[in-house]
């Protein structure tokens, strides 16, 4: 292990934060859209360092298959659902960019106060690594509960799903080959029922706002 | 098919009580271990088994004789006054039964749960089988709603006792109870207190009774008030007495004061209700008081150190038990020929019911004196021993007991005293003077089995008054099961026997005595008027103010034979009046009314003052809850959300960070 391959290490998850935390404040969909990729495209960096700093090769299939999945087909995927569904822009939502901005911040803080102090017994020796995937949880758990529009709630559960696989790669260097694998699958599988969802979505109530869905009460 | 179905219950009923009989003379049954085939009892919480034990073969014969009787007039009853679904109904009465013998000889708490719970579901049907009445069905839910809250009060007793003692058999129960912390005792006495209570109807927990047991089919409110509600006294004796062995002295106040609640209120509120099943229904309150006053005054004075007192105060207690089985039975079975024959329950539309049914009205006088506690009948011989019992405190030397206890013996006067005044209304209304309807007027003479069935209760309540000794030898073993010794040596099977004189006071009676007395004064009367001695009567209109043949609107009415008491106790009745005038057309005095009516309602106030504060509050945080509900999917995340981030703060601050 060199301190210069932790350092690459903590940089690689510092981008990944910094993209969690553009998507609050990104308005546009698409970019939403492209820096989930760029998010996608840090951790499987981080996973593949850890792979080399740790020689753990099942990593690098772990890495790979981010890139594949998470880099290129989903974001593809969720870019030609955005076409058919012809959404472009977020408008009204919970919280305002400014908020979800500093809820943001607010949450990186928290993730840090909480995690930093079991950040040591983490298996890979980096001080950033579990706080940073805290956060980028937290904020796709943000993403999630403070927009109106379900296809970026999709794009939040991806982010949460970003932040969980960063943690698991840092406190096991993956959560079991079979437990990750099975994780990609369900991403894929999330996209194709996202799709028809939202299609169904929109023919029946001509939106896909989350808050057509209330007839619930009673 | 009736015949055949009330006939096998009552067969039933017969072959229990002898059963029953052979225990309480003194035959010893061996518990049995009930096994299902194939299914393994898990622990031995879950295990089954019966036993019949002194006190589970006392209430087993109160339940047979009443249930026998009950069933004979079943017969006529159903047949002629119920519409629909008898089968239905016929079946539910045996489970009824079973269910209720099963709670009796339970021998395991799992099997006394199990048997409890059936008793509450099925007499649940049997209040809701006249379903096509709004009333039968929300009396119904009140009933449930309140049983299962009853229910769940007993399974903290029962599982709490049972835990700490480590075994579910009720017989193993005994044995362990005397080690455990007086916390836990007094924990499992307040549970039981509150579950059993309910399920008597004490006091401030009775108010599903007033409505259930006028809903159901009388043959059915007869079970439920004659027999039903004793199972709570038997659960609370057999948790109180038999499990714990008895308790400190503030179980036996605390079940004193309730029980002398129940008495007055429920007589009080007898005495306001013009519907003739209700008000029999709150006589169950009041005599449930009685027998509760009983058992609390046995826990004191055991407490106190006299246990032949306590055996006195629990003796008043099982006699009033069978005793109030008997006649209520009775009422209601009486209360169901009268309102199954007109068609209401509405006093004031009764009356002349003793030309009608002449052997209903018989018997249903005589219920009504037994549980006025007159002489020569059973009630008088139960309440005798309670008063003697409550007096006797006197020879404690505690000043708060000899205190609480006048006072206790001063409300049970004012209640006999009360009982006897509403029952001259509930027969004088309903059987004497003119019909006051046309339904009263054209009622058809009752069915033979149900006037027999009055007819045996009413003679073992004359006989239980006449020899009452008899009932105290069947009592003797439960009596020394609980507290220890039973009634002095001077009890015997002889009929004309005087009761026994506790030693440390002077008076006693000889109730075959007294009933000779007045049976020859009665017989005298009668030969006196047969051959002449009497004044030659003479026989002429009554009058009538001058208006030609007076008609029944003209009679006294209910209402305003219990305005006398009402009016006193006004600020306890908090009565809803209502005057109703129509005044001739045209004219706006008052002296041209044409119709005055006045009707009066008193709602039990411990419905609003007591459950509806909790209802309310049970609506109210309902209400709030559901507003969390608000079917917006980001709200639901966002709980999710802000449990995550509280639970990570209190991790990071308030819990210590582990390796």
């Amino acid at each position: 292990m060199t301190d210069l391959g932790t350092l690459a290490l903590d940089l690689a998850a510092a981008v990944a934060l910094v993209a969690a935390w553009l998507c609050l404040v990104h308005t546009r969909i698409a970019a939403l859209v492209s820096t989930y990729a760029v998010q996608s495209a840090a951790i499987a960096v981080a996973a593949g360092l850890v792979a080399y700093l740790y020689q753990a090769p099942d990593i690098y299939v772990l890495a790979g298959m981010v890139v594949a999945l998470n880099v290129v087909v989903l974001p593809w995927y969720l870019t030609t659902v955005l076409r058919s569904l012809g959404v472009t822009r977020m408008v009204n939502m919970y919280a305002s960019v400014r908020t979800s901005a500093l809820a943001g911040l607010g949450l990186l803080l928290l993730a840090a106060a909480v995690v930093g102090p079991v950040a040591p017994y983490a298996a890979v020796a980096s001080a950033g690594l579990l706080p940073i995937s805290t956060a980028i949880l937290l904020i796709g758990f943000f993403l999630l509960i403070s927009r109106r529009k379900a296809i970026v709630q999709v794009i939040g559960l991806l982010v949460m799903n970003n932040g969980i696989f960063l943690a698991g790669i840092a406190l096991t260097y993956g959560t079991g080959f079979v437990v990750e694998l099975g994780l990609a699958a369900n991403l894929l599988v999330l996209a194709i029922v996202a799709r028809i969802f939202l299609n169904r979505m929109k023919d029946t109530f001509d939106t896909v706002d989350a808050d057509a869905l209330r007839s619930l009460e009673g | 098919m009736l015949r055949a179905t009330f006939g096998l219950a009552m067969a039933g009923c017969l072959l229990a009580g002898l059963q029953g009989v052979e225990v309480l003379l003194g035959a010893v049954v061996p518990a049995q271990a009930v096994s299902i085939p194939g299914a393994v009892a898990a622990t031995p919480l879950l295990s089954l088994g019966l036993q019949e034990d002194p006190l589970s073969a006392f209430f087993v014969l109160v339940l047979a004789v009443s249930g026998a009787a009950i069933s004979l007039a079943s017969i006529g009853y159903v047949d002629r006054y119920v519409h629909s679904r008898e089968a239905a109904l016929a079946a539910l009465f045996n489970l009824f039964l079973l269910s209720l013998l099963l709670v009796c000889v339970a021998g395991t708490v799992f099997l006394f749960l199990v048997a409890w719970e059936g008793m509450t579901l099925v007499s649940y049907f049997l209040v809701v089988h006249e379903d096509h009445s709004a009333e039968a069905r929300s009396a119904g839910l009140t009933y449930l709603v309140i049983s299962h809250g009853a229910a769940a009060a007993v399974l903290v007793a029962l599982l709490g006792l049972s835990v700490a003692t480590g075994t579910g058999q009720l017989s193993a129960i005994a044995s362990g109870a005397g080690g455990l912390s007086p916390w836990v005792r007094d924990g499992v006495f307040v549970a039981a207190l509150v579950g059993f209570g309910t399920k008597a109807g004490m006091v401030p927990l009775h108010v599903w009774l007033p409505e259930a047991h006028p809903a159901a089919p009388s043959n059915v409110s007869a079970l439920m008030s004659g027999v039903m509600i004793k199972m709570g006294i038997y659960g609370l004796l057999r948790v109180v007495w038999v499990l714990l062995g008895g308790g400190p002295s503030w179980w036996g106040y605390t079940i004193l004061l309730f029980g002398a609640a129940s008495a007055l209120v429920g007589v009080l509120y007898a005495i306001a209700q013009h519907d003739l099943k209700r008000l029999l229904a709150y006589h169950s309150v009041e005599n449930i008081g009685i027998i509760l006053m009983g058992i609390g005054a046995s826990i004191v004075l055991f407490d106190l150190g006299y246990p032949a007192l306590a055996a006195l105060a629990m003796a008043a207690a099982l006699l009033h038990t069978w005793n109030h089985a008997l006649f209520k039975s009775l009422l209601f079975l009486g209360a169901g020929a009268a309102a199954g024959a007109t068609g209401t329950r509405d006093l004031e539309k009764l009356g002349g019911l003793v030309r009608r049914m002449p052997g209903i009205a018989l018997t249903f006088l005589l219920g009504a004196m037994a549980i006025s506690a007159l002489p020569p009948f059973n009630g008088f011989v139960s309440e005798w021993l309670l008063f003697h019992s409550l007096f006797s405190a006197f020879s404690t030397g505690s000043p708060a007991t000899e205190l609480v206890f006048a006072g206790m013996a001063a409300v049970l006067a004012l209640t006999s005293g009360l009982a006897a005044y509403c029952f001259v209304k509930a027969f004088g209304i309903a059987f004497l003077a003119r019909p006051r309807s046309e339904a009263a007027a054209t009622a058809q003479a009752p069915p033979g089995t149900l006037t027999a069935g009055t007819g045996v209760l009413a003679g073992l309540c004359l006989l239980l008054g006449i020899a009452p000794a008899l009932a105290i030898n069947l009592a003797s073993r439960p009596l020394t099961q609980m507290v220890g010794t039973s009634l002095g040596p001077g009890t015997s099977l002889s009929l004309i026997s005087s009761l026994p004189a506790p030693s440390t006071t002077s008076a006693g009676f000889a109730p075959g005595i007294i009933a000779l007395l007045l049976g020859l004064a009665i017989a005298g009367i009668w030969v006196a008027s047969r051959f002449g001695v009497a004044p030659k009567v003479r026989v002429e209109r009554s009058w009538d103010c001058g208006i030609d043949a007076p008609t029944a609107r003209m009679e006294y009415t209910a209402g305003g034979y219990s305005q006398a008491v009402t009016r006193i106790f006004q600020e306890f009745f908090r009565p809803k009046e209502d005057v109703e005038r129509t005044v001739a057309a045209g004219t706006r005095w008052d002296l041209l009314t044409r119709v005055r009516r006045f009707s009066e309602e008193s709602v039990d106030p411990l419905l609003p003052s007591l459950y509806r504060p909790i209802r309310d509050g049970f609506l109210w945080s309902a209400r709030e809850v559901s507003r969390l509900q608000s079917g917006r999917i980001h709200a639901y995340l966002a709980y999710m959300f802000a449990t995550l981030v509280v639970l990570l703060l209190v991790l990071r601050f308030v819990g210590s960070p582990s390796p």
